[in-house]
């Protein structure tokens, strides 16, 4: 959980909803999906844990945020230029959305889609 | 292979080796004197709390070892499984069988091949892809292999940016038969009413 203080009091926010945050401004990527969900997701799900299956978020001593995407694309995309915008975009909706300055956005390929290039 | 690999393969080879003798030895070395003694154990086993205490924590132990050493190796796998490049914003890892679905798919383009199966190591050097190819017949091999081996180096540099040498080494493991060709349709055989014969049916 991060915490911001402001003169009336303190706002925490959710590692969860960083990731939320992460995983919409992912959809709006063409050609990106985060990863299927694993055993172990599936499971938390079954026992009504919630979570976004591929997204990682750390918060270090220091209030850092790291975010690990673990994502699936399109075949015939360039993945350091698709993993640059999938940088860009997931920054700047964090960002934006919860004044939080992300240390790194630490993207992993997991796989290639099967689709049309 | 790394120390904590070792010692994992090791206790699984003893546990399971363990198990299998016990398994063997019951069939040829159990009779009614053994039963007694295993019975004994056991009853001595129920009446001690602290026994039970100890037995259930070497039974806890096992089953955190082996869910540790799962864990352990599992994670070494998929680490040596990806290649990663560093952007300002962050670490970009590839999984390299993602790399070697899209290798797959790239061998299947060409009418040439019938199945492909291609197998991508990361070293030091730069990425080694080798790909086992089950070729059509008829096919002029040095001249697909060599196509195959520039579009897959191509491909990859292109795809994943990287300037790394990407050495492609081309495996033929089969050419089979174009069943097309070896299937003569009926149109291939002329229709023996057609034939003109000279003197058909001409007795004298």
């Amino acid at each position: 959980m991060t915490e911001n203080k402001v003169d009336l009091g303190s706002i925490q926010i959710h590692k969860k909803v960083i990731g939320e945050i992460a995983a919409a401004a992912l959809g709006e990527i063409d050609g990106v999906h985060l990863a299927p969900k694993d055993l172990l997701n599936q499971f938390l799900e079954i026992l009504g844990q919630k979570n976004c299956p591929g997204i990682d978020v750390t918060v270090d001593k220091n209030d850092q945020v790291t975010i690990e995407l673990k994502v699936t694309i399109r075949y015939g995309i360039n993945i350091p230029d698709i993993a640059r915008q999938i940088q860009d975009v997931v920054r700047l909706a964090v960002e934006k959305t919860t004044d939080i300055h992300l240390r790194e956005v630490n993207v992993n390929v997991q796989g290639i889609e099967r689709g049309k290039a | 292979m790394k120390f904590f690999t070792r010692i994992a393969i090791l206790f699984y080879v003893v546990t399971i080796s363990t198990l299998g003798a016990l398994i063997i030895a019951s069939v040829f070395v159990l009779d009614q004197t053994l039963l007694d003694k295993i019975d004994y154990y056991l009853q001595l086993l129920a009446s001690d709390l602290q026994l039970k205490t100890i037995v259930g924590l070497i039974g806890l132990l096992f089953i955190l070892l082996s869910l540790i050493f799962a864990r352990i190796i599992s994670g070494a796998r998929q680490k040596e499984r990806t290649i990663a490049f560093d952007n300002p914003s962050g670490r970009v890892s590839i999984s390299l069988i993602a790399m070697e679905d899209m290798v797959k798919r790239l061998i299947l383009r060409e009418s040439e091949v019938k199945e492909g199966r291609p197998n991508i190591i990361a070293t030091k050097k730069g990425l080694d892809i080798e790909a086992r190819l089950v070729l059509k017949a008829d096919v002029n091999i040095p001249e697909v292999t060599s196509r195959l081996q520039n579009l897959i180096k191509e491909k990859i540099q292109e795809m994943i940016g990287i300037e790394e040498a990407v050495t492609v080494k081309i495996h033929v493991v089969k050419i089979t038969a174009d069943e097309g060709k070896f299937k003569r349709s009926k149109n291939d055989y002329p229709d023996k009413t057609e034939t003109n014969i000279p003197f058909q049916g001409y007795r004298a």
